[in-house]
């Protein structure tokens, strides 16, 4: 009888395969992610954060920035301005030309922003939000007085370090609003393309960003603080995630 | 073994038995092919929507125009960019007229900046052409108008 030689192939799939396989595989997994526009930041910090590689706060965990000045400009990062300094426990800034100043640790999607300030002189003060670079992309609500008369409370976008028109319908604010030398507590949440500000609790501006492509929409960036020529002062700013 | 139950050779002729198939691999490898083509689709998509891929396919797009006022006046002085590319930038003549070269084609966001506001404008940029974009409205305040 012919001696029957059996093929000399293995069975079973290779390691390679596997390996593939599982590759192709969460790839398709963050491809649909992307593409449904789900968080990922916010599922991959849960992740590094349940093996013990905490790197930033993820959505849920609360406050992760809080500063009353009681240690100084510690925690920011100066961007522009020379007169930055602590009077009475609070960061005042100016005057003088643009000063602009970013909190280390406050980078993230979405979030409330929230702190007190003063207009000492000047035309006004504005909070960034989704801020990145020196040459900033990002975005700033702006209690301005100089803009129109009386003044008004808007957003504005800022692409390559321009600061753009505002990008959503505007108010004045109220006749005889008082602007220097009382202290406000603002608020300005930040959640997907909706932002909202909030002046002694009440609603001031509201706006919706519909940016598609080729214009610009900023998902992502830190906090910070701009005057432009006039003198303020912030104490307790936060950040805190929903 | 009997006989007629004996391998017959017309079924294997180079005297080894016919190969097994093995479905479980083959359905295995069906997989890893569909999860490529489909992982491979779904990051083209979202390249595309980025629009990375006017970075990647030149920059040989120029694009002419005038700034005016909402009153009609020339705007000289401006700045003109591409928010996709900042580094090209041109300056309008003293009759507000700008020419900027050197720029990704394709679908763009222009950016005219007067008194240091900027203000946006969705344009596409021709290949290998010169894009005239006419007249355009620049209506932005000021930082500070009171």
């Amino acid at each position: 009888m012919k001696r029957l030689y059996s093929r000399d192939h293995e069975r079973g799939q290779s390691a390679v395969e596997y390996a593939l396989l599982l590759g192709l595989t969460i790839l398709f997994v963050i491809g649909i992610l992307r593409v449904l526009g789900i968080d990922l930041q916010g599922v991959f910090c849960k992740i590094v954060n349940g093996i013990g590689l905490h790197t930033q706060a993820c959505p849920g965990d609360g406050v992760i920035f809080r500063d009353d000045f009681s240690d100084g400009l510690n925690g920011w990062e100066i961007d522009r301005g020379s007169n930055w300094r602590i009077e009475n426990g609070e960061l005042c800034a100016g005057p003088g030309p643009e000063h602009r100043a970013y909190g280390i640790d406050t980078a993230g999607s979405n979030y409330t922003v929230s702190m007190d300030a003063t207009l000492k002189s000047g035309n006004g003060y504005g909070v960034y939000f989704r801020a990145n670079n020196s040459n900033v992309n990002g975005y700033t609500f702006q209690y301005d007085k100089g803009f129109g008369t009386p003044g008004a409370f808007i957003f504005r976008k800022w692409i390559n370090g321009k600061e753009m028109a505002p990008f959503t319908p505007w108010q004045p604010a109220p006749p005889g609003y008082q602007w220097y030398n009382v202290k406000r507590h603002v608020e300005i949440s930040v959640q997907g393309n909706t932002y909202t500000a909030k002046v002694d609790g009440q609603v001031v501006a509201t706006a919706v960003d519909n940016a598609t492509n080729p214009v610009p929409f900023f998902d992502n960036g830190r906090v910070g603080l701009r005057t432009w020529g006039g003198e303020t002062c912030f104490d307790n700013v936060q950040v805190s995630v929903p | 073994m009997s006989y007629v139950n004996s391998p017959k050779v017309e079924y294997s002729p180079d005297g080894r038995p016919p190969e097994r198939k093995d479905r479980r691999r083959q359905a295995i490898r069906l997989a890893i092919l569909v999860v490529f083509f489909v992982s491979l689709g779904l990051n083209i998509y979202a390249f595309r929507a980025s629009n990375l891929i006017n970075r990647v396919v030149g920059t040989d797009g120029t694009v002419q125009g005038v700034v005016v006022d909402d009153q009609g006046n020339p705007i000289a002085q401006a700045e003109i960019s591409l928010a996709a590319a900042p580094e090209a930038l041109a300056i309008t003549q003293p009759d507000g007229t700008f020419t900027l070269a050197n720029i990704p084609t394709g679908d763009q966001y222009l950016i005219v900046v007067s008194q240091g506001v900027g203000q946006g404008y969705v344009i596409t940029i021709q290949t290998n052409d010169v894009t005239q974009l006419g007249t355009i409205s620049y209506e932005a305040k000021p930082a500070v108008w009171n």
